[in-house]
């Protein structure tokens, strides 16, 4: 009902309301994911801007076949996807999967894994490794850590859940290794 | 906190980041959508203004200087050349156009095919008719004016150097737009055996 008299108001009107009203259930969620995308402020906020306009402008055609979660986390993931492509410095950076990474036995740490690892440290070194990232794995590791299981993010990406859940396996793992000491320290 | 183990707290400490609340108003958001716009057409225009400016030239050389018709002919396909780039400027307009009527692709679309899309996009732009056009359009004026330079003046080193440039430039361009195509190749390959896994 409430999507049948969605429809039928003045489209502006329609993208507006949605973009409100995705951006108090979802604002956070697409700042952490252009932090992940971009660590230059500026370039982050254009990011960011660039995000928000893409949402507002998806909304013209919004018809409701997916939850407004999955179509916010889509359109922003596509959006920062391209944003990467164009990106000279992503050109010029090479992007590794999850598997590569995996093989390397996860990226050396910045200090010694028995010391104790303070929350920003721990956040920056989160970061350094989602940078390095090709953008698929990237958008599988940034679900994950908003607490998506493997069904949605596999709704957001269009890989089978089955090969989600394998990938969310390895990000596990990759994060068990990189961050064993700093996961228990880093209260919230 | 209901689960200590250490993904959990990763995951908490990722969502207790602490972010600056950021929205824009509709009328900001259809400002930007105005510059935006705006910015393209001034991309566009700059484009338009060379090819232009460049067929004047090329234009009244021809009608002007007391040239052989080599190297009229040769200043006449460059002028074919800037009409084709103009061309294919119009029509890369034209499409970004379509796009933007249907911008909810990118809500409609998962990350993968839509990542795949814009691979495919990349690559063609690499290889493939795009690329070689563009070639086979610059080309053949340049080419023509050099050739002639050198029988023309065989004692003169403009004809060779104009020549050489040309296939050096064009030799580089292909190695170098090659090179870029078979890495987007590598990369929709994975796509695609990405999508074939098994559930």
């Amino acid at each position: 009902m409430q999507e049948r008299i969605r429809t039928m108001l003045v489209p502006d009107k329609l993208s507006d309301d949605l973009y409100q009203e995705a951006i108090l259930a979802h604002g956070p969620a697409l700042d952490r994911l252009a932090r992940a995308y971009e660590a230059n402020s500026e370039d982050r906020r254009d990011l960011l801007q660039e995000i928000h306009l893409a949402l507002w402008r998806s909304f013209a055609g919004f018809d409701a076949r997916c939850s407004l979660r999955t179509w916010v986390y889509r359109v922003a993931h596509n959006t920062a996807a391209s944003h990467i492509l164009r990106s000279r410095r992503a050109k010029s950076n090479t992007l590794v999967s999850l598997e590569e990474i995996e093989e390397q036995g996860g990226i050396a740490a910045k200090d010694d894994a028995n010391h104790s690892v303070d929350r920003s440290l721990l956040l920056e070194q989160l970061f350094a490794l989602i940078q390095r990232l090709n953008p698929l794995d990237r958008q599988v590791i940034l679900l994950y850590l908003e607490g998506m299981d493997a069904a949605f993010i596999a709704e957001v990406t269009g890989i089978s859940s089955g090969y989600v859940a394998t990938k969310i396996h390895r990000v596990k793992a990759i994060l068990a290794e990189r961050f064993r000491n700093g996961g228990s320290h880093g209260q919230p | 906190m209901a689960n200590h183990s250490p993904h959990d707290q990763l995951c908490s400490l990722w969502q207790c980041q602490t972010v600056v609340p950021f929205q824009m108003s509709p009328e900001e958001l259809r400002q930007k959508m105005k510059q935006l716009n705006r910015k393209l057409l001034m991309r566009d225009l700059i484009v338009y203004v060379i090819c232009l400016g460049e067929t004047v030239w090329f234009t009244y050389c021809i009608l002007t200087l007391r040239a052989p018709a080599t190297l009229k002919i040769g200043f006449f396909l460059v002028i074919l050349a800037m009409g084709f780039v103009a061309g294919q400027i119009w029509l890369d307009r034209n499409n970004r156009k379509e796009s933007r009527t249907t911008a909810a692709a990118l809500g409609k679309t998962g990350s993968v095919d839509f990542y795949r899309v814009e691979l495919v996009r990349q690559r063609n732009f690499h290889r493939g008719v795009w690329f070689w056009s563009r070639m086979i359009a610059l080309l053949p004026g340049l080419l023509v004016c050099g050739i002639w330079g050198i029988v023309r003046y065989p004692t003169h080193p403009i004809g060779y150097v104009l020549t050489a440039a040309t296939l050096i430039i064009s030799a580089w361009a292909v190695w170098l737009n090659w090179k870029a195509s078979l890495s987007y190749q590598r990369q929709i390959d994975a796509l695609d055996a990405l999508k074939q896994a098994p559930e």
